[in-house]
């Protein structure tokens, strides 16, 4: 944020007992934490900038956008509009300023959201911002001279209905109101070094193509079919209600093999629930090439029993090859039933290491390893991704394993690489070398180098009120983040 | 299938267990006998919208409304009953976003009046026949702007608020609600209401299944004379908050709240999150008079505590509601809390449904057995002030609710052939009675007994439907259609598909 060559933090809070404003509603605030050289005073608990957040925003991010200030910029998407905050403490409303009625008619009371839409549209290191309306979005770039410039507007309506009548009865409602607009994935699909906008929508994937100008059409210059999501919703669509298949499919588009083109990872889940059957999830690798990407002919098919959370790619051996880690949940009978006795949670996770060709990856993971979780945790936590593969906690290029695996235990353990008994070298986790941080957890957890010190930190983010409970360290309720570096 | 969507499945699966307020029974009971009614089916041929009962016409006989996705259908009822055609049907102006009826003049004859971005219109009765150009009856601005594609959904949008005998106009706005008064068949000027709607706003993540989404929810105030001066005042749950808008002499609302209080442990969730398992979250603020003493009272359901507390209203004011009067504690997890008169005593007695504590192995069970039990517990209210519930409900049964999953594309769906309803009273003796599907094609009815007693175990009598077992959800509506004191019984189809949804009229005979 100020340009020091190191992250800081901004972060977007409430007060600790709810202060709240004249007209009721809980007051929010940015807050800037410059981090400091100085590695004993990196960071101090106190913020360095504080501002109260206008009543009509909605979202913020955080980003250096106008090319004419040094340093970054904090902007507020509001329903009206957005600001960019900015100067020397981060908090002063700077040249661009746009009122555009949005996607959004009111603030959460007490939210202010992270707003993710804010690419670097020109790969030149300067952000900029998508504005969701209710006929699509805006697109603004950087701009010299006003911060942020329009760079025209895409067109993705969003889809509005109402509660059911049962709601007035039963939830004491007057009206439910509900608006959805599709997402877009920022991404450059034609190798142009300019970042495209992508989304799906009924016909296929649609690709809105910048332009050599920066802006953008208002219709998608190209639409795909996408056979592998058409299939299984014809599968599972109609009947009798009879059939209880499961045809389920989500994608993630990625330049897996770094050839320019982006290719397609669809996750399927397939099967049935029931005694003697079960769910399980096949992930279909789709690369594209000069004539683009085949979706009824997968180059790979990696095959997992039980359901599977989204994958997540990473450069897991530091080779700065995209590798996979998947993880899977099963769901058959016998593993229901061992859960209901053990109380426990066992999730695989399999590291599938990028090996090139047609075949993109290993025939099998270059490693698996059980997590068990307490069933406890996992309910009360509300989640199932409990082990993290993203963090390089030891500074070896090889990423580590992190498990918050009770509400007062951060477990650690580094990934090695080995002699395999069959000759050659194998990764594995390094169980010795483990240990354990005894901090309050939560599942809701960043792993960023922020002192570029080579080494990832572990950034707790609290939403809740901290509880003081076990051998955790007492914590200020009001705290709402740790930062746990080597050492700790 | 992911953890959220997991807590969305149980939470689609209280939608049903608030239908489960009933008494089942397991078939191997003697014949009872089967009542006759005159049955029409309509076969709707699409998506069910929503079907409402009322005298549209002024001939005193309830009449039928149904809306297919933005088709509106009206049945006019005879003397025969209802045509199995609808007397007229329309497509709903593609502007308009909300729609309800309203009796303008007070002359008998009801309007339909939608709600567009700029205004609200009427379609109006003329003769027999709803005269299908629209007029505007007010320029007007609205948070909800723009119409749901495949369907229009019916809002409480017209009551007497001011209980001058004509229907007002209530309309949801950014910052809260704006009322119109009906004056002499016209509406008034706007008159702001400061009460923001509830808004939950998801941005969404970096991926394509991805959607930023905003839910926006408002109270249903409650009109009644809550300061006792003889006129009605609107009474509002927000949040954890009772907020009161006295009417003034002069007939209006103020802006602002005169009195409001907090509802201490009312459980809200925070903006962004999501239920855990623990389900440490409060249902919203029920407001109703209980005990009809013409003091509204409150009710506040804990979720995961499977605990009601009853605030009963006095001449106090919101002061009563700083502590709860009375406790219901269910073991194991309650979404809500059904008020109903099952004796038919005047006080309206409360029927709990609970079910076990959800979690992982919980939902489990659910995927596997393909079915949900839950037991609806029944405590009747006493005269006794201090003591108006027992500790213990009166009457309890289990019911298993069998369900049926599906998916369709990236959705994953659930549904039941599950029918109850505990609101009709099939035999005029004034007490509540059951109607629980007891086979594919038949409803059973519970008839109520005399006292606390609950309801028998076997059906008093059934009732022979179209078979309910190929449908996802089932739904049953029983109104009083043809004024003879017994309840009629709509049931309402709906398919997997919501292409062939359809809706079947059972029209009682009076004196079986």
């Amino acid at each position: 944020m100020n340009a020091d060559g190191l992250e800081d933090l901004v972060v977007a809070h409430i007060k600790g007992d709810n202060e709240r404003g004249k007209d009721g509603r809980i007051k929010r605030f940015i807050s800037v934490f410059l981090q400091r050289k100085n590695p004993k005073l990196r960071w101090i608990s106190a913020p360095s900038y504080s501002t109260e957040v206008p009543s009509d925003a909605v979202l913020f991010v955080a980003g250096d956008f106008h090319p004419g200030l040094k340093g970054g910029e904090i902007a507020l998407i509001s329903y009206t509009g957005i600001k960019l905050l900015g100067g020397r403490n981060f908090i002063q409303e700077v040249d661009f300023e746009t009122h555009v009625r949005g996607f959004f008619d009111f603030p959460a009371d007490g939210g202010l959201f992270l707003w993710t839409l804010a690419p670097d549209l020109k790969s030149d290191g300067k952000k900029g911002i998508l504005f969701p309306t209710k006929e699509g979005y805006l697109v603004y770039g950087p701009d010299p001279s006003k911060g942020l410039a329009y760079r025209g507007k895409i067109k993705i309506p969003s889809t509005e209905r109402f509660g059911p009548d049962l709601e007035t009865k039963f939830l004491n409602r007057f009206l439910t109101y509900f608006s959805r607009l599709p997402r877009v994935v920022a991404l450059d699909m034609n190798n142009d070094k300019r970042v495209d906008l992508v989304t799906y929508r009924s016909k296929g994937l649609a690709t809105f193509t910048q332009k050599d100008d920066g802006t953008f059409a208002e219709e998608p210059d190209t639409v795909t079919p996408l056979k592998v999501v058409k299939e299984a919703a014809k599968k599972s669509k109609g009947g009798d209600g009879k059939s209880d298949g499961f045809e389920n499919v989500q994608l993630a588009l990625k330049d897996l093999n770094k050839d320019g083109r982006i290719d397609i990872v669809a996750t399927k889940t397939i099967g049935k629930i029931g005694v003697f059957e079960s769910l399980r999830t096949q992930v279909l690798i789709f690369l594209a090439t000069k004539n683009g990407i085949q979706s009824d002919k997968p180059n790979r098919i990696i095959n997992l029993k039980g359901v599977t959370l989204f994958p997540e790619f990473t450069d897991f051996n530091g080779d700065d090859d995209i590798d996979i880690v998947l993880s899977s949940l099963r769901m058959d009978m016998l593993t229901n039933v061992k859960r209901a006795i053990l109380k426990s949670v066992s999730t695989t996770y399999s590291i599938y290491l990028f090996t090139g060709g047609k075949k993109v990856y290993s025939e099998d993971p270059s490693f698996e390893t059980d997590v068990d979780v307490d069933l406890e945790l996992v309910e009360k936590q509300g989640r199932v991704r409990l082990s993290f593969f993203k963090g390089d906690v030891n500074g070896d290029g090889l990423k580590d394993m992190l498990t918050v695996s009770a509400r007062t235990t951060l477990r650690v353990v580094p990934t090695v690489v080995k002699e395999s008994f069959f000759g050659g070298k194998e990764l594995k986790l390094d169980e010795s070398e483990g240990g354990e941080v005894t901090v309050q957890t939560s599942p809701n957890l960043i792993l960023k180098d922020i002192d570029k010190d080579g080494k990832d930190e572990i950034i707790f983010v609290y939403r809740k009120k901290l509880k003081s409970s076990g051998k955790a360290p007492k914590l200020d309720p009001r705290s709402i983040i740790r930062i746990v570096e080597e050492g700790q | 299938m992911n953890l959220s969507r997991m807590k969305t499945l149980s939470f689609l699966l209280t939608l049903g267990v608030i239908w489960m307020t009933a008494q089942g029974s397991v078939p191997g009971y003697a014949s009872p006998p089967e009542l006759n009614f005159k049955v029409t089916n309509i076969e709707i041929g699409g998506k069910l919208t929503d079907a409402i009962y009322e005298d549209l016409n002024g001939d005193k006989k309830v009449d039928l409304l149904i809306t297919k996705g933005r088709e509106i259908q009206v049945f006019f009822q005879e003397a025969s009953g209802f045509p199995s055609k609808p007397n007229q049907r329309w497509k709903f102006d593609r502007r308009a976003v909300l729609f309800d009826t309203v009796d303008l003049k007070g002359d008998g004859k009801r309007q339909i009046l939608f709600l567009a971005k700029d205004g609200v219109y009427t379609y109006d009765l003329v003769g027999k026949q709803y005269r299908l150009i629209r007029k505007r009856r007010k320029k007007l601005e609205t948070l909800t702007r723009r119409p749901s594609k495949g369907e229009i959904r019916r809002k409480d949008l017209c009551r007497d608020l001011n209980g001058d005998g004509l229907e007002d106009l209530l309309i949801p706005e950014a910052t809260g609600m704006a009322v119109y008064f009906n004056v002499k068949g016209k509406f008034g000027k706007r008159r702001p209401l400061f009460v923001p709607p509830n808004a939950n706003v998801q941005p969404g993540n970096d991926q394509l299944s991805s959607r930023v989404t905003t839910v926006y929810w408002f109270s249903n105030p409650s009109i009644v004379d809550f300061n006792k001066d003889g006129r009605k005042d609107m009474i509002l749950p927000v949040d954890d908050m009772v907020k009161v808008f006295p009417q003034d002499k002069a007939g209006n609302f103020p802006e602002y709240p005169a009195s409001q209080v907090k509802i201490a442990d009312q459980k809200l969730l925070e903006a962004g999150e999501r239920p855990d398992f623990e389900l440490d979250v409060s249902m919203p603020l029920q407001l109703i008079d209980l005990n009809n003493d013409g003091y509204v009272d409150m009710l506040s359901t804990h979720v995961g505590q499977g605990v009601t507390r009853i605030f009963m209203g006095s001449k106090d004011g919101v002061s009563a509601f700083k502590k709860p009067t009375h406790f219901i504690r269910a073991k194991g997890v309650s979404f809500f809390t059904f008020t109903v008169d099952l004796d038919g005593d005047g006080l309206l007695d409360l029927v709990v449904p609970r079910t076990d504590k959800i979690g992982i192995w919980y939902l489990l069970k659910v995927l596997v057995t393909r079915s949900v039990k839950i037991d609806a517990l029944c405590y009747y209210q006493r005269k006794n002030v201090n003591k108006p519930f027992p500790d213990e409900p009166d009457f309890s049964n289990e019911i298993e609710i069998p369900l049926t999953f599906k998916s369709t594309g990236s959705k994953f769906n659930v549904g039941t052939s599950f029918v109850a309803s505990i609101s009709g009273d099939f035999n005029k003796d004034g007490r509540k009675d059951v109607l629980y599907r007891t086979e594919d094609d038949e409803l059973g009815i519970f008839y109520g007994r005399k006292g606390r007693g609950g309801f028998p175990e076997d059906p008093s009598a059934v009732i022979k439907v179209k078979d309910v077992s190929n449908y996802r959800f089932m739904m049953a509506d029983v109104p009083d259609l043809n004024a003879d004191g017994r309840s009629d019984v709509v049931l309402k189809y709906y398919s997997w598909d919501r292409k062939s949804d359809r809706v079947s009229v059972h029209l009682s005979k009076d004196g079986q």
